[in-house]
């Protein structure tokens, strides 16, 4: 009885609890193992039900290049040279050049390329896990454009992902909302006027309850949400009395809460953490402390920013 | 004992007999669907699986279903029922999943899984007696694109 002789049920069952540097090496035994773990769907959607045991974040070097750093429970900050993030490398796993995040959705995620006011930029969607990238094809840049910003999401009720594109015109002061649906067929879709304004850069990178959501880039009371399945923009309230101004606040997801962190500045003595218990409900907020005293010194710094919830509760700052 | 008791006759392929307590072989759904739908006659086939692999999964189900047994004495179990070679464990998948139990599907799959991660592919080709098929240009060019995990 040798391994190769199970069912590809089961063989797919077993890698899919590999982590990810242990699937690339396991690529390279045999041509069977190489392309159940680079093309195949069961596969691919297997490994992100499980990949939460081992999440792995996404990091960015000031120059825009990307390294993913698996965490495990038994992470150890001195003994860093085992624990090293995977460097990604250029022109297969992302595009050359300096890239920016849109979003991280499912294992997939979303770049760009260039400057978003111009004509010349590139959109991309990576997956690290396959090693592959592909280039958006955008639609023809219309002169009344003043910028574009980009943002990526995912439902996991319908399994689509969806890159959407922000378009500010220049005259007419009006924003229209752009959608493109992934792996069904390359035509933009132009789902209307919105409203509500965008930061210039990007969009917020909360993906819960199959919206996309982000503050409003003047007001600290209003947070808009795209709803990825109907393709309408709505709002829900911002925590109550919040005297931070919007560009300080920041949207998170923890442990598939609606989370907005509230810290900006140094003589702060507190990290509000602002959780939406109950998703809509306005009334739900309900604010978490972390003191600043509490943070080893060294660490303090001007920007905390949430990056998910760790097992037992603890919460991963960055 | 209570005197409802039942027992079971499981038939393994190489035509071994095993006497159950139906309480402890309905671990299994597929025996469990099987009673439930009323089709059990005296004697249930496996024909999937050897005397030798059901002594195993027998064992593990009598453990698993004895009474006053601590956590920390199931884990020592668990530990060193899974210490066991390839061709034992990977018959034991087969079983357990012929036999549809899940607790010891997951337990074998995470045991495989556990013996490839710290591995490089030509140990885990040896180990799991694989062959390479690749064109030595093939396994160069496949290297090069995953360089990074063999850092």
């Amino acid at each position: 009885m040798r391994i190769m002789d199970l069912p590809l049920m089961i063989l797919i069952e077993i890698l899919s609890r590999l982590s990810i540097k242990p699937i690339f090496r396991c690529k390279t035994v045999c041509k069977l193992w190489y392309n159940l773990l680079s093309y195949d769907t069961l596969f691919a959607n297997m490994y992100h039900t499980r990949s939460l045991k081992f999440p792995c974040i996404y990091l960015f070097d000031g120059v825009g290049k990307p390294s993913l750093l698996e965490l495990k429970a038994e992470y150890n900050y001195y003994a860093r040279h085992c624990n090293r993030p995977i460097q990604l490398t250029p022109e297969f796993h992302y595009p050359p050049g300096r890239v920016f995040l849109v979003g991280l959705c499912n294992g997939f995620t979303c770049f760009v390329n260039g400057s978003t006011n111009i004509e010349k930029h590139f959109v991309y969607i990576s997956n690290p896990l396959l090693g592959e990238y592909f280039e958006v094809k955008l639609p023809e840049w219309e002169i009344s454009v003043w910028r574009v910003t980009y943002g990526f999401c995912f439902s996991k009720a319908s399994g689509k992902y969806k890159v959407l594109r922000f378009v500010a015109r220049k005259v007419t002061k009006v924003s229209e909302l752009e959608v493109y649906t992934l792996g069904v067929g390359e035509k933009w879709r132009n789902v209307g006027e919105i409203s509500c304004p965008v930061w210039y850069d990007k969009f917020d990178k909360v993906n819960i309850n199959g919206a996309l959501h982000w503050m409003d880039s003047e007001k600290n009371d209003i947070i808009y949400f795209f709803d990825i399945e109907t393709e309408k923009v709505k709002s829900l309230p911002a925590p109550p009395g919040l005297v931070t101004p919007p560009w300080n606040l920041k949207l998170v997801e923890l442990g598939n809460y609606l989370c907005l962190t509230d810290y900006y500045n140094t003589s702060s003595t507190n990290i509000d953490i602002w959780w939406m218990k109950e998703y809509g409900v306005s009334e739900s907020w309900t604010k978490e402390i972390i003191l600043v005293d509490s943070v080893p010194r060294g660490m303090v710094h001007i920007n905390f920013e949430p990056i998910l919830m760790w097992k037992d509760g603890e919460i991963l700052i960055q | 004992m209570s005197s409802s008791t039942k027992f079971l006759t499981l038939k393994t392929c190489d035509d071994k007999k095993f006497v159950l307590d139906e309480a402890i072989a309905v671990r299994s759904q597929t025996i469990k669907n099987m009673v439930e739908d009323d089709c059990v006659s005296n004697v249930i086939p496996l024909p999937n699986v050897n005397s030798k692999t059901m002594t195993k999964v027998i064992e593990y189900w009598k453990k698993h279903s004895e009474e006053g047994v601590s956590k920390d004495v199931l884990m020592d179990f668990d530990k060193a029922f899974v210490k066991v070679h390839h061709s034992i464990l990977h018959a034991l998948i087969l079983a357990a999943n012929f036999l549809n139990d899940k607790e010891i599907l997951d337990m074998m799959c995470q045991e495989v899984a556990d013996r490839i991660k710290g591995k490089t592919p030509e140990e885990i080709r040896k180990e799991f007696d694989i062959k390479n098929d690749f064109t030595p240009e093939e396994e160069e060019e496949i290297r090069k694109e995953n360089a990074w995990a063999f850092e």
